[in-house]
């Protein structure tokens, strides 16, 4: 009687999160029978309905032993399932006229459809199927195990890929979050099937998941469809931990090398404030006022110098990147930064035109409402409930969250001193 | 008499002097209501033939560094609009079918429906802008173009360059895309500039939910230039020499990851049916290809095949990534693939229905945005096509039946041509009695 009381109580609060009228779009968080969070956001413009279903599961839930499995993880389900075959999914999936796709990050796993709006029950039930019902053919783990490999040794060819190695390294010293999504090659190869299994039945289920629906669709039809296919799969008891990260703090800069680097890059990180929390929409906006700033400030250093976010479901950083010359430039830069975080001014103006630029942005993406999907999976994934947060975002707030880069927040300022670069 | 002196005249503008006169950008604006935001696109015309004339090997990627340097100068005002722009190398384009790097460069933009015409002044002041390029800021673009851009530098970007070299020799789309080398002649880019971006040479497409005829006024108005200017031109159907059936091999720096193109052209001229019949073979093929090679054995990463325009003649080109042990390995096969398909007899209802269901969400998906929409009308209007073009291709597939698709198979009639970027040197030892190439390339 408790639990359905609390299930009533939970499904009406989160009726009640929905966009005003006049708003920029409207949006909808509904509760399934199981329990599972579902977004709705009409649009009308193209006859087309994207289902996105993340998972809240990533490499956050990685040991060293096996890094990498959430991702091959991803591979394996587009395998075969319980009623179908790899070709009879494939088969289905093209018969409904249905892209799928899907990615895997930190802290989530997202897979992706996209249909007219004729094919979309039927596009659902072969998604449903495939995440919820996959058998992980044994016959297929080295052929995905070969491709996920492959992967590895082409993102290997990119400098940004010891860049992001070494700066995650410095970061998460201790934490599985310090690892890389895709692993490497010989942790790959040693995940066997049993523990790949083992970590789908584990992690996979309606409660650690979170569906978005966008597109043209009428809601109570919709709704029917729905609860038809999600919401009778048992919820099962996924237990998301929280974990505790932080990040190293120090007012001296590191230094870290790297013989293969062809650059050397300048690193600011602060942690700062989480999706669900009440700064967050003020920590976006004053995130890009900054970068706004740095552009025009310090476009000598580096003219793509840019200031943006990182989140998960037990971290929010910020981030300030620039490539510099050697370690000299980098001191001097760090210097500089230190004052011009000091003296940064927010005005009530530049917040309203940010805010107001980045509802407008998430309306472009509505245009490809998978797109939508994609972009803000990693956001809902950590708790985004409000995809117009900008919208109620104060410039006291901002300036406060400026005022915390200041001191308050834990922060670290690193150079990954690479290969000098040639004039 | 005096009608044959008028035709005369007619004939001798329309042959030599068409467009060589223009002041005002050509526009076209589609009213599309409900439409959560506007599109954009301006094409620059004439790319490499103006390069070629001009002598001037990549500078209309460089001079698109030039204008995305400005637009950064100007983003606060383009935000105050909500607007954002886009430049012609955007790294997520879904046109790779077109090749349209030969043809034109552009500039995009997504903006608020009622914001059209404001961020079109804005992004006219932006190209004027451009014109006063200084030294130093000539430097920073060619710094940003030639380091860093990895889309350059991408095993498909090279074997594209390659296989135009191999079909077009001198002609302009065998002619340079992207900008190498030192900081040019301030002047001759400023020359250029002045020439390529004069609004003459520009093809302007809206979509969007606005009041289209007030609008395309306002545009033309506003994108006209004091006095006529000499456009590039829109060429695009150029002389191919087809080589016999032939491999050409080339290394590049990242020897740890091997690709292959292979391309079959199709007839000329090819009529909206059978474009659409020859669309379903490509993906009926990839389907194929990929089922096999990825998802049965995982020897690529990446694999497909379409159908694509290059200089104004459509090839089957499939294209895949994989560890350069496989390459020429993998080439073999997929060739024999293909014969094996071309020979076999037709599909049944039912994998025509699969093929055509996933050919067209993938072919709608290219055109749910406007500003997708808008480019689409641009390369329309800029090869003679109807503006709808797509659309009616769309209704061609959904009308293929089962015969149609097996006399599609008539259509590849060419040679193939092999691109085979890091194959492993003992591979290419065993490839004997076909004419080939084996080139560094840096």
């Amino acid at each position: 009687m408790k639990k359905f009381v609390i299930s009533v109580l939970v499904f009406l609060i989160a009726l009640s999160i929905s966009a005003s009228p006049g708003s920029p779009f409207q949006y909808k968080w509904v509760q399934l029978n199981n329990g599972m969070p579902v977004l709705l956001i009409p649009v009308k413009e193209n006859p087309v309905i994207s289902s996105t279903i993340v998972m809240k599961v990533g490499l956050k839930y990685e040991n060293k032993e096996h890094n990498g499995v959430s991702h091959l993880l991803e591979h394996l389900m587009f395998n075969g399932t319980t009623k179908r075959t790899q070709k009879q999914l494939y088969d289905d999936l093209d018969r409904a006229g249905c892209y799928s796709n899907a990615s895997t990050g930190d802290h989530y796993t997202a897979y992706y459809t996209l249909c007219s709006k004729e094919n979309f029950a039927k596009a659902l039930e072969i998604q449903s199927d495939m995440i919820f019902h996959s058998t992980l053919p044994e016959n297929k783990v080295p052929k995905e195990k070969s491709i996920v490999i492959q992967e590895i040794q082409r993102d290997k060819m990119s400098p940004s890929y010891e860049e992001g190695a070494l700066l995650r390294h410095t970061l998460f010293p201790a934490s599985s979050y310090g690892m890389k999504v895709l692993g490497d090659a010989d942790s790959v190869k040693r995940i066997p099937r049993e523990e790949i299994l083992k970590f789908y039945h584990k992690y996979y289920a309606p409660s650690n998941a979170v569906a978005v629906i966008v597109g043209d669709f009428n809601e109570t039809d919709v709704m029917k469809t729905l609860e038809d296919i999600l919401g009778k799969i048992p919820a099962g008891d996924v237990k998301g931990v929280p974990a505790d990260v932080q990040i190293p703090s120090s007012k001296k800069m590191e230094v870290q090398k790297a013989a293969s680097l062809p650059y050397s890059v300048y690193y600011r990180v602060f942690q700062c404030a989480r999706v669900g929390s009440e700064e967050f929409g003020a920590q976006e906006i004053g995130v890009e006022l900054l970068d706004r700033g740095l552009k025009q400030k310090f476009s000598a250093v580096d003219s793509r110098i840019s200031c943006s976010t990182v989140y998960t479901a037990d971290y929010g950083l910020v981030e300030i990147r620039a490539r510099v010359k050697d370690e000299k430039t980098a001191l001097q830069f760090d210097r500089e930064l230190s004052v011009y975080l000091k003296n940064f001014k927010v005005s009530s103006a530049d917040v309203r035109e940010i805010a107001n630029r980045m509802v407008q942005e998430t309306v472009f993406s509505l245009e490809r409402p998978h797109f939508f999907g994609m972009l803000f999976a990693p956001q809902i994934a950590a708790g985004l409930k409000n995809p117009l947060y900008p919208l109620v975002v104060s410039d006291k707030s901002v300036g406060e969250f400026i005022r915390k880069l200041n001191g308050e927040c834990r922060s670290l300022s690193l150079l990954i001193n690479g290969r000098e670069e040639k004039q | 008499m005096k009608q044959l002196l008028v035709l005369l005249l007619l004939s001798v503008s329309m042959c030599g002097f068409a467009g060589e006169n223009e002041r005002n950008a050509t526009v076209s604006v589609q009213a599309l209501p409900g439409s959560v935001a506007a599109g954009f696109h301006i094409a620059f015309k004439g790319r490499k033939l103006c390069e070629q004339e001009m002598n001037t090997p990549g500078f209309a990627d460089l001079t698109g560094y030039i204008l995305e340097q400005n637009y950064r100068k100007m983003q606060q005002e383009f935000d105050k609009l909500g607007c954002e722009l886009q430049f012609y190398d955007y790294p997520f384009l879904p046109f790779d079918d077109y090749y349209t790097r030969d043809e034109m460069s552009f500039i995009r933009g997504k903006v608020p429906n009622g914001k059209v015409a404001e961020a079109l002044s804005l992004v006219s002041q932006l190209i004027q802008s451009a014109e006063t390029v200084n030294g130093k800021e000539l430097a920073q673009a060619v710094r940003s173009c030639t380091r860093g851009n990895r889309m350059r530098r991408s095993l498909n970007a090279v074997a594209g360059q390659h296989l135009r070299q191999l079909l077009f020799e001198n002609e302009y789309p065998a002619y340079p895309t992207y900008f190498k080398g030192k900081i040019p002649d301030l002047m001759r880019v400023k020359k250029f500039m002045r020439r390529y971006y004069s609004p003459g040479n520009m093809t302007i497409t809206v979509v969007g939910d606005v009041n289209a005829a007030s609008l395309k006024k306002e545009i033309e108005g506003r994108f006209t230039a004091s006095k006529a200017g000499a456009p590039c031109g829109a060429k695009f159907r150029v002389k191919m020499t087809i080589p016999e059936k032939r491999t050409a091999s080339y290394e590049t720096s990242r020897k740890s990851q091997g690709q292959l193109v292979l391309v079959r052209p199709l007839k000329e001229n090819l009529n909206e049916s059978e474009l659409a019949a020859a669309l379903l073979f490509a993906r009926e093929f990839s389907d194929l290809i990929s089922f096999q090679l990825r998802e049965r054995e995982g020897l690529a990463y990446s694999i497909g095949a379409g159908i694509r325009s290059i200089g104004g003649r459509y090839f089957l080109a499939v294209s895949m990534g994989t560890s350069p042990k496989f390459v020429k390995s993998s080439a073999d096969r997929i060739s024999k693939m293909l014969e094996t398909l071309l020979k076999e007899p037709g599909v049944s209802e039912t994998e025509l229905e699969r093929i055509r269901n996933s050919l067209l969400i993938s072919r709608r998906m290219k055109r749910l945005t406007n500003v997708n929409k808008a480019f689409f009308y641009g390369v329309n209007l800029l090869w003679h096509r109807p503006l709808n073009f797509e659309e009616q291709v769309d209704k061609s597939i959904e009308k293929v039946d089962i015969g149609t698709l097996a006399n599609a198979k008539a259509l590849f009639s060419g040679p193939e041509i092999r691109m085979l970027i890091n194959a492993t040197e003992g591979q290419l030892e065993k490839d004997n009695g076909e004419k080939r190439e084996h080139r560094k390339h840096l």
